[in-house]
């Protein structure tokens, strides 16, 4: 299991008499290498669960299990090492640090994450090239379409391998075709590298790669669903990409090894790790 | 904890936004140019007051009275003291010339050298009646000069005919004014004749080989001579510093004052950048760089703002040091302040500049590290 909400509530109290209910007793579980999909109309809490699994939010009351931690009331140093490790993150439009360049902003969680400098940059190129844009290393944000933002935050996302990538609209801002590109590296992604993927959208075709899609609707889950008759995007050559991220792959391995001695949260995801 | 992505981030921000950390850099440069060029010349200001103390006064210790009562013989008696170098016995007198405020001195002529008189032209006296006058006085020379003495402790009010025989040269030559004695030098014992004070002096200056004797053997002067003032060089010098500490007390209110300008500059500057910043800290923060990193990595990149705006600024504030001496000097005041390097003064300006820049960024710091990435992100969305 990659994620489990255990009859969560998530009261906001904007102001000393107002309360609003974004969730109540919400209850889900997610497993490893699951791809799903939260749909449901503007304020029926899926972005609020979504933050809540990320670890960006806490719930009022229940249990949030993150790649096998409770995190309920972990304290915010562990939340930040958990999230930069385990969990990649692509928003809806704030995703990139506009005064680095598209390989700096992948290469940072890396860093952070204590990769040395060289192998950082090496794995950063590499993924890159995995989302198709090794000829934008150089290019800050500013000088990069929509699309292209949304790969390089996707490249981002996947830096330290994480186990959860957690989607907030990832097409909200791109057109068509991109969407169609975005859709394919996601089933790609979770294709080859076993990644757990959940997202919020309000794109049927968006939650057509998911193998299930949890509706949700004042706050509650409303009904779930397994599987919708067609996925968008191109069909997955997993032996291709697998052989295209090959070297990102045999990187990681290196690196999580030399990491892995001083680093208890990347010990146990290295042997979560496909 | 890892500083990589911290420098990265720190370095790549500098750049995206030199213009304005620039202007930091600069407002910080000013405020602590003023604190080094104010303080280096308050150094050179106690330097050069020391210095003329020194040269004017070069006894260790002065013993002086309102009153001549101080009896000659008494110079023998010190004289004789192990570790006393040189006893010399003077009468100081306030008077005036041609209306002008004087202070006429009766030194032994025969140890002039002890005075370290340096003539401008003339002659030193050689017999009674004679005198040699300050440069500030230089136009009586070769005249005869009536100098007048008022009613005092001293004695009656009474007129004493000189001939000026020669000049010497001003010791505190343009200072403040103030510091001017315009001294008349005449011959001691014409002049203890002239006061009907043969045998009595009313100074005496001591000169001793080892300075550790100096303050023991003042207290014994105070002891034996207590309606006497006795005056130490070290006593006088502190007295002086005191006054030029005034000054730096008016110059610490400049400096404090720019000193707050430029912190006003830099919090606003960073309170602004930080605003800015927030949707990138609130990312950073969401992909997990630690609210500890966040801070570092402003942090470093206020400090390197004031390294280097400490740094123009103890280079500016040294050289307009010199420019302050030039100002002062197309004002009227030319005595020859110096100006030194000193390491203490350049030490403090990089210490305030890195103070002040610290100390004005810590709240927007605090904020971006303590922020709540949803918050923002939930905004942008």
């Amino acid at each position: 299991m990659a994620i489990s909400l255990v009859d969560v509530d998530k009261v906001y109290r904007p102001s000393r008499d107002v309360e609003v209910v974004a969730l109540r007793g919400v209850t889900l579980t997610v497993e490893r290498g699951e791809i799903v999909a939260l749909m449901g109309p503007s304020g029926s809490g899926k972005t609020t669960a979504l933050n809540i699994m990320g670890t960006l939010d806490r719930p009022t009351r229940g249990r949030v299990y993150v790649a096998g931690f409770d995190v309920t009331e972990a304290d915010e140093g562990f939340l930040e090492a958990l999230r930069l490790h385990y969990i990649g993150f692509v928003f809806q439009s704030i995703n990139l640090v506009p005064s680095l360049t598209a390989l700096e902003n992948v290469a940072l969680p890396m860093l952070a994450a204590g990769y040395p400098r060289y192998e950082a940059y090496r794995k950063a190129r590499l993924l890159l090239d995995a989302v198709g844009l090794s000829d934008r290393a150089g290019h800050y944000p500013h000088q990069l379409s929509g699309g292209q933002q949304q790969r390089v935050a996707i490249a981002r996302a996947l830096a330290n391998m994480p186990l959860i990538l957690i989607l907030d609209e990832p097409t909200s801002n791109v057109d068509v075709a991109t969407t169609r590109a975005l859709l394919t590296l996601f089933r790609e992604i979770n294709g080859v590298l076993g990644t757990t993927i959940v997202m919020a959208t309000h794109d049927p075709e968006v939650a057509s790669i998911a193998g299930r899609v949890i509706y949700m609707r004042g706050g509650v889950v409303s009904r779930s669903a397994v599987k919708l008759a067609e996925v968008a995007g191109e069909p997955v050559d997993v032996e291709r990409v697998r052989e295209r991220m090959r070297h990102v792959f045999e990187l990681e391995k290196e690196l999580v090894s030399d990491m892995a001695h001083r680093n208890e949260l990347v010990r146990r995801k290295a042997q979560l790790l496909p | 904890m890892y500083v990589r992505h911290v420098v990265l981030v720190a370095g790549r921000d500098l750049r995206a936004r030199k213009g304005r950390y620039t202007l930091v850099a600069l407002a910080i440069a000013a405020g602590t140019a003023l604190l080094v060029a104010l303080s280096t010349v308050t150094f050179g200001l106690k330097v050069y007051v020391e210095g003329q103390i020194r040269e004017l006064y070069p006894a260790d210790i002065m013993l002086y009275s309102d009153r001549i009562e101080i009896p000659v013989d008494i110079v023998e008696v010190i004289g004789s003291i192990e570790g006393v170098d040189a006893v010399e016995p003077l009468i100081l007198v306030g008077a005036s010339l041609g209306g002008r405020g004087a202070t006429l001195v009766g030194i032994p002529i025969d140890d002039v050298d002890y005075f370290a008189i340096s003539l401008v032209e003339g002659r030193l006296p050689r017999s009674g009646g004679e005198a040699i006058v300050e440069e500030s006085l230089g136009d009586l020379y070769g005249d005869k000069a009536a100098v007048e003495l008022t009613e005092s402790l001293l004695g009656p009010a009474r007129r004493i005919e000189v001939e000026v025989v020669g000049v010497l040269e001003s010791l505190l030559k343009g200072f403040v004014q103030t510091f001017q004695v315009n001294l008349v030098v005449v011959p001691l014992g014409w002049l203890q004749e002239v006061l009907g004070a043969e045998g009595f002096v009313n100074a005496v200056l001591i000169t001793v080989s080892d300075k550790t004797y100096v303050e023991p053997l003042a207290d014994a002067l105070k002891e034996a001579f207590p309606s006497a003032q006795v005056y130490t060089q070290r006593s006088l010098i502190r007295a002086a510093i005191r006054i030029v500490d005034l000054l730096g007390v008016f110059f610490n209110v400049i400096i404090a004052v720019t000193l707050a300008i430029s912190g006003i500059v830099v919090f606003a500057v960073m309170t602004i950048t930080a605003r800015e910043r927030m949707r990138e800290v609130a990312l950073l923060k969401a992909i997990g760089v630690s609210g500890r990193a966040v801070a570092l990595s402003v942090l470093l990149e206020v400090l390197a703002i004031s390294v280097a705006g400490g740094a123009a600024g103890i280079a500016a504030g040294f050289y307009g040091a010199h420019m302050l001496k030039a100002l002062l000097g197309y004002m009227g005041v030319s005595f020859d302040l110096p100006i030194l390097a000193v390491p203490e003064v350049f030490v403090g300006g990089a210490a305030t500049a890195l103070a002040v820049a610290v100390a004005s960024s810590t709240l927007p710091i605090v904020r971006l590290s303590r922020l709540r990435p949803l918050e923002i992100l939930a905004r942008g969305q």
